[in-house]
């Protein structure tokens, strides 16, 4: 509070003195005509004082008399010829004495009644601005408090995390309090954590999070529920004398602690410093307390929110892995969603223990959402371990564990199964399926768990979707399995070998499971020239289709050796679908090779066209003769003739080649013609080839057959033995050029074997000292796409020992055209060797 | 012009530059006399241009041939069209460090004349 007063009431000098608000103690000095009166305590005996004190007048008259009354107290404002005074008290509207006015003038003039009232009523109109002014500051102040509520609470109204409430409430204690640095900390398991910080040194900071048996003013605010305010540091030593020493460090010199109590609870605590003296106010203290629980109210209502939020996440996430569990096919996929739940179960880490078939041992093997697995291989325990999880199993009794010690004096742990580190509670629960204990699932949490009825119904809900899919997984598997061994006996073992035909077939199941069963396919032998090749796909997976499968494979080879032209062989084995349901809706197509003839005839039963491939790389597609699936319906079976040359490979292939969901059919069929277009691989790798390359950037879902074909007339090996003379060397060319071209080499791709066997002949012709008589034996062959040559001479090996010369060079060239260059040198001569892989045969 | 089984070569000395055209095949039965040829007709020559663009076939020995021409004091161009069976041997055989070719006659020639 501060007042300006100047009263001029026929005296040299005059000043108010007001007694301090809200004390008894300090008496101020507020204004004067005359500078630097200091403050000055009640008890002091001054005229003033007294006037304060008494509420009556006191009157000095003279320096004398001054001297007389009050001894020792020397006014320092007296100047010169001002020795008498009159203290006249303040008095506000409610009578109480609020200070004083004191008036001087030289004891020379005179002094009268007259003069005194003067003063009187001067001091009462004083007293009446006073308590206007008085009014007006607290209307002032309380309007500032409504304020600043009001802005702190618009602020609250904006948070919506507990952390929003916190730095809310830091930043409104610095703005309205004044604070130099302020925190919040929120009650945490055993201990106070730190949740916003503002001005604080870093190592304060760290400081802030600790244990409530440290005492502080945090701590003390929170577990009293009563806000603590120190205002000096003698105050905090008196009152915390463990942090005496730090203070002094820290400098700080008033202290806040203003707990968020709500319905009795103080879940939180703000702590507000100030490097200043601060003294607070009746005001500022109720300010404080308003802000503490609004915050509080604040706080509770982010708690409540959050709560909410955390519940609807875990609510999806249990959803989820529900999800996951129903379409688990296997123990993994159910381990992996039991994992995908651990944190909607509120559980770190989970275990997954399986009773094996005889029931004497069990498998386990767990992980956390941070690691998925934690042991790569499922660990065998014997069944009668003593943990906890193969208790539960055993005894058929969910284990609720609600600490380490429990743990500890319960249970072996030798065998880890799920006790990571850092964890305070554990349950395991049996599961049961059809009456049958099958495992038990672990879970293991870093909080501490009551383990309330809400918990035990969830976990054991949860076992018993596990114990389902689970259950369902263990037929998935087992008919998987069947589905596949049934599979690859029914496909042929090893595919016929057919005279100057290259064949080659590949069966994937897929990866979905019970992808399996249903494709195949086949070559039948007619007769030394004429022979089927085969693929069909049965409608459906997994045993029954497998069988299915079986039955039309073995029908179509027994039939075929009645009628083997596809159209009517197709006919036939409409009557087998018709008389059999399984086999109903099959696809199949069918190509007749006849190797005498050169003749391809086809017909398709809702099938992929097959596709032939020229030797010029240019893809033809036998979709001519298409017609619907095997079936009780009797139709035409359309049957398509065409001619072929040597050179071309022919694919058949069911349909798990080209589907993709997200892709059209048609777009998937020119990928493929562009993939059988592109390669340069020989047959033998080519349906392996051609998946993978079909399978790229997706997931080969169904199951897939592919079969290959290749006509190719073998060429027999080329074997002359060449004069040794230089001058028979380009006969050898032509004729070896002929021989290299009838095996498929393109002619522009001669060249370089031509170069490397004249080379190596005439290195033979050269050094084959001891007799020009002695032919050189030249020999190539073509196997699996490769050419290999050899010339053998029959002299004695010489090393070239002249790099530049033309035998060194000869050398060189072979080395750097051809693959696997070998000299081999022996008493009657000597053989270079060397081979030659053609990519290609891309242009005729 | 000289003709044997398997290469024809056509030899022509005008401006004191001497040309030779080789087609055919050049191998060891062959080389060896050809390049005997070359070296009768190349004496005070100023500069020999041997055009390999019609040869069908040469191995080592032709190289060998090629690697002695270029060793004596008369500056040596080759001709021999870019993708041709002789480039690529050439190169192969690191002759291409040593020799001076050109795609054409044409540009041998005015190689020589701005030389």
């Amino acid at each position: 509070m501060s007042e300006e007063g100047t009263i001029a009431a026929g005296c040299a000098t005059a000043e108010i003195t007001l007694r301090a608000h809200g004390s008894d103690e300090v008496a101020v000095v507020v204004s004067a005509l005359t500078p630097s009166r200091s403050a000055v305590q009640l008890e002091d005996r001054t005229p003033v004082t007294d006037a304060i004190r008494t509420g009556m007048n006191v009157l000095v008259l003279s320096s004398s008399e001054l001297a007389a009354r009050y001894p020792g107290f020397t006014p320092e404002l007296a100047r010169p010829g001002i020795d008498a005074s009159a203290s006249i008290p303040l008095v506000d509207s409610e009578g109480r004495v609020i200070g004083a006015v004191d008036f001087g003038w030289s004891s020379a003039d005179i002094f009268d009644e007259g003069q005194l009232v003067v003063f009187e009523t001067a001091t009462e109109l004083c007293a009446r601005a006073l308590d206007r002014v008085r009014l007006y500051e607290l209307e002032y102040e309380a309007r500032r408090l409504a304020e600043n509520l009001q802005a702190f609470t618009m602020v609250l109204a904006g948070t919506e995390s507990r952390a929003d409430v916190a730095e809310a409430m830091v930043n409104e204690s610095l703005r309205v309090l004044g604070a130099d640095a302020a925190s919040v900390s929120m009650l945490a398991d055993d201990g106070i954590a730190l949740l916003v910080s503002r001005g604080f040194d870093e190592s304060v900071d760290q400081r802030r999070s600790r244990p409530l048996s440290v005492a502080s003013p945090a701590t003390d605010a929170l577990m009293t529920r009563t806000m603590i305010v120190l205002e000096s540091q003698d105050e905090l030593i008196a009152a915390y004398p463990s942090l005496s020493t730090q203070a002094r460090l820290d400098g700080d010199q008033s202290w806040v602690a203003l707990p968020l109590v709500l319905g009795g609870e103080a879940p939180a605590v703000l702590f507000a410093i100030f490097r200043t003296i601060r003294s607070f106010s009746s005001q500022d203290r109720s300010l404080m307390s308003t802000m503490g629980l609004q915050a509080a109210l604040a706080f509770e209502r982010a708690r409540l929110r959050e709560n909410d939020l955390s519940e609807a996440d875990k609510a999806r996430q249990l959803a989820a892995a529900i999800g996951g569990l129903t379409a688990a096919a296997t123990k993994v996929a159910v381990l992996a969603a039991f994992i995908d739940a651990l944190p909607a179960l509120d559980a770190q880490s989970g275990t997954l223990a399986l009773l094996s078939d005889d029931g004497s041992s069990v498998d386990v093997q767990g992980g956390s959402e941070a690691s998925p697995y934690l042991d790569s291989e499922w660990q065998t325990r014997s069944i009668g371990a003593r943990t906890p999880l193969i208790t539960a199993l055993r005894t058929g009794e969910s284990l609720f564990i609600h600490d380490r010690n429990e743990l500890t004096s319960g249970f072996d742990l030798s065998a880890v199964e799920m006790f990571a580190d850092g964890q305070r509670s554990w349950v395991a629960v049996p599961m049961y399926a059809g009456g049958r204990a099958l495992g038990a699932l672990g879970l293991s949490f870093i909080a501490t768990q009551r383990f309330d009825d809400a918990q035990r119904v969830r976990l054991a809900s949860f076992a018993a979707l596990c114990a389902n899919a689970l259950t369902r997984a263990a037929r998935f598997e087992l008919e998987h399995s069947i589905a596949i061994t049934l599979q690859s006996t029914l496909l042929p073992k090893q595919l016929k070998t057919i005279a100057d035909v290259e064949l080659s077939a590949q069966y994937n199941p897929g990866t979905r499971e019970l992808s399996v069963g249903g494709d195949w396919y086949d070559v039948i032998e007619l007769s030394q020239h004429r022979f089927l090749l085969v693929v069909g796909d049965v409608v459906g997976h997994g045993i029954e289709s497998a069988a299915a499968m079986g039955k039309l494979a073995t029908a179509t080879r027994a039939l075929a050796q009645v009628e083997a032209a596809p159209a009517a062989l197709l006919r036939q084995l409409d009557r087998v679908a018709a008389a059999d349901p399984s086999t109903q809706f099959a696809s199949m197509a069918i190509v007749l090779v006849d190797r005498e003839a050169g003749e391809l005839r086809y017909s398709l039963a809702g099938h992929p066209a097959p596709l032939l491939k020229h030797a010029d790389g240019t893809i033809e597609s036998l979709d001519k003769a298409r017609s619907i699936p095997l079936g009780g319906l009797v139709v035409e079976r359309p049957e398509k003739t065409l001619s072929f040359s040597d050179g071309v490979t022919l694919l058949l292939y069911t349909d798990g080649l080209t589907e993709r969901r997200s892709e059209h059919i048609d777009a998937r069929t020119a990928v493929l013609h562009a993939a059988l277009g592109e390669t340069v691989i020989g047959v033998s790798g080519l349906p392996s080839a051609l998946i993978a390359s079909m399978m790229t950037g997706g997931e080969q879902v169904d199951d897939i057959a592919v079969l290959c074909a290749k006509f190719t007339r073998a060429t027999p090996a080329f074997s002359r033995l060449v004069p040794a003379h230089t001058r028979h060397l380009s006969n050898l060319r032509h004729e070896l050029r002929t021989w290299l071209v009838a095996t498929g080499v393109a002619p522009s791709d001669c060249d370089d074997c031509l170069l490397a066997v004249c080379e190596a002949a005439t290195n033979a012709i050269e050094h084959g000292h001891d007799s020009h008589s002695r032919p050189i034996d030249i020999r190539a062959n073509d196997q699996d796409g490769r050419h290999t040559f050899s010339i053998t001479d029959h002299g004695a090996w010489k090393q070239p020992v002249d790099s530049g010369g033309a035998r060194g060079r000869g050398l060189n060239l072979i080395n750097l055209l051809m693959d696997e260059m070998t000299v081999s040198p022996s008493d009657k001569g000597t053989t270079v060797s060397f081979t030659k892989v053609f990519e290609t045969t891309s242009t005729p | 012009m000289t003709t044997d089984e398997l290469a024809t070569v056509t030899i022509d000395k005008s401006d004191d530059v001497l040309t030779v055209q080789i087609a055919g095949e050049v191998d060891s039965s062959n080389a060896q006399r050809i390049g005997e040829l070359i070296t009768a007709a190349e004496s005070g020559a100023r500069a020999c241009i041997i055009d390999l663009t019609l040869l069908t076939y040469l191995d080592s020995a032709a190289l060998t041939m090629l690697h002695r021409f270029a060793q004596l004091p008369t500056p040596l161009l080759l001709v021999t069209p870019a993708g041709s069976r002789a480039t690529r041997l050439i190169e192969i055989g690191g002759l291409d460090t040593i020799l001076t070719s050109h795609e054409t006659m044409e540009s041998a020639i005015a190689a020589l004349g701005s030389a």
